[in-house]
């Protein structure tokens, strides 16, 4: 936060256009924040010019992976919160946003004073989730006592999944990803296993469902 | 200009009001701005243009715009959608839209696309032609 003037100074980074404009007009309507940029996506936004205190930081239309694209936010802005803005109301996919480093969780039919409440409690430091879907994270959170969740797909393990379902072999993955063919069959086999599934249909259903592709 | 009363939907509350004061730039006096496709109060107000995001309607997608052409036949349909691949283009034109949108158009773009729906009847954005559309 900016210690002279206590502003909140944010950065928009929304594949939509006119959504982003509509996003930075709400913003801008409190005292508290200050828009201090706004981008397409997270490679044209000068993050570490910005010096922001929050990346409100679009999921959807991005052609860069969600953890790739929170890898360049905290490269150039290792001090900002990151808020994931989504079209998608499932636990799943904001637990996969959550998992990747997100600090919040907002779905973009949120009202403009929840948009507002949340941009102040991300920036006051704590955690913000759509409270529609907060539950869910609480439940993990007790089923696992606090430890990580054994049956959560590490990073490497949701990317395979998301080629699995863009319909690519496990020789084009290992292509994609630089990674052995064995490399890759290990992953779909502990993917089978944490998912409890026995074919690669089932898992690009899962991607499907959970926002990956 | 004449007035072109239309029907907007759009589920998100941050945008909508942004996207009616963009349309209402373009030329569109908008009737009505609702979250859902209400066809009953459609069919009601009988407006000249629909203007629908299609990502937030709450039935199948084509199946919303196929029954919306079948209750207003007259009237211009205008989608709006995040898919950008041609073939979703293609299927929303063949279920009865006039104008198709990717959610990269900005508010110029909008209006462009409105009018020629309006005037030749037929629209598409131009970043379905590419597959892969850049983002910077």
């Amino acid at each position: 936060m900016d210690v002279m003037t206590s502003t909140i100074r944010v950065v928009v980074v929304e594949g939509q256009a006119l959504f982003g404009k509509a996003l930075c007009q709400v913003l801008a309507t409190d005292r508290a924040i200050e828009i201090v940029g706004d981008a397409e996506s997270v490679a044209t936004a000068p993050l570490a010019a910005l010096h922001p205190d929050l990346i409100v930081l679009d999921l959807d239309g991005h052609a860069v992976e969600l953890g790739e694209a929170m890898r360049q936010c905290r490269a150039a802005a290792p001090n900002a919160r990151i808020c994931i803005l989504s079209a998608h109301l499932q636990p799943e996919v904001m637990q996969r946003c959550l998992t990747a480093g997100a600090d919040g969780y907002i779905v973009k039919d949120v009202t403009p004073a929840e948009l507002i409440r949340a941009v102040k409690t991300l920036a006051a430091g704590s955690s913000y989730v759509d409270p529609r879907i907060a539950g869910h994270v609480l439940r993990r959170r007790s089923m696992s006592n606090g430890r990580a969740d054994l049956n959560e797909l590490s990073m490497r393990e949701t990317e395979v999944v998301r080629l699995i379902a863009e319909g690519l072999s496990n020789k084009e993955i290992s292509a994609r990803l630089k990674l052995s063919e064995k490399t890759v069959k290990n992953h779909i086999s502990r993917i089978f296993s944490k998912l409890n599934i026995t074919a690669r249909t089932q898992a690009a259903v899962h991607a499907i469902k959970t926002g990956l592709v | 200009m004449e007035r072109i009363r239309s029907y907007v939907v759009e589920a998100q509350g941050i945008f909508a009001p942004y996207l009616v004061a963009v349309l209402a730039e373009a030329g569109l006096d908008v009737v009505h701005v609702g979250n859902s496709m209400d066809l009953q109060l459609m069919s009601h107000l009988a407006p000249d243009l629909l203007f629908v995001d299609l990502d937030y309607v709450d039935a199948d997608p084509l199946e919303s715009i196929r029954m919306t052409r079948f209750m207003l036949p007259h009237a211009v349909i205008c989608v709006y959608t995040g898919d950008t691949r041609p073939a979703w283009a293609a299927a929303c034109h063949l279920a009865g839209a006039n104008c198709v949108l990717t959610k990269r158009a900005d508010s110029e773009e909008i209006a462009t696309g409105v009018r020629r729906a309006l005037t030749v009847g037929a629209y598409t954005d131009k970043r379905f032609e590419t597959p892969e559309s850049p983002t910077c």
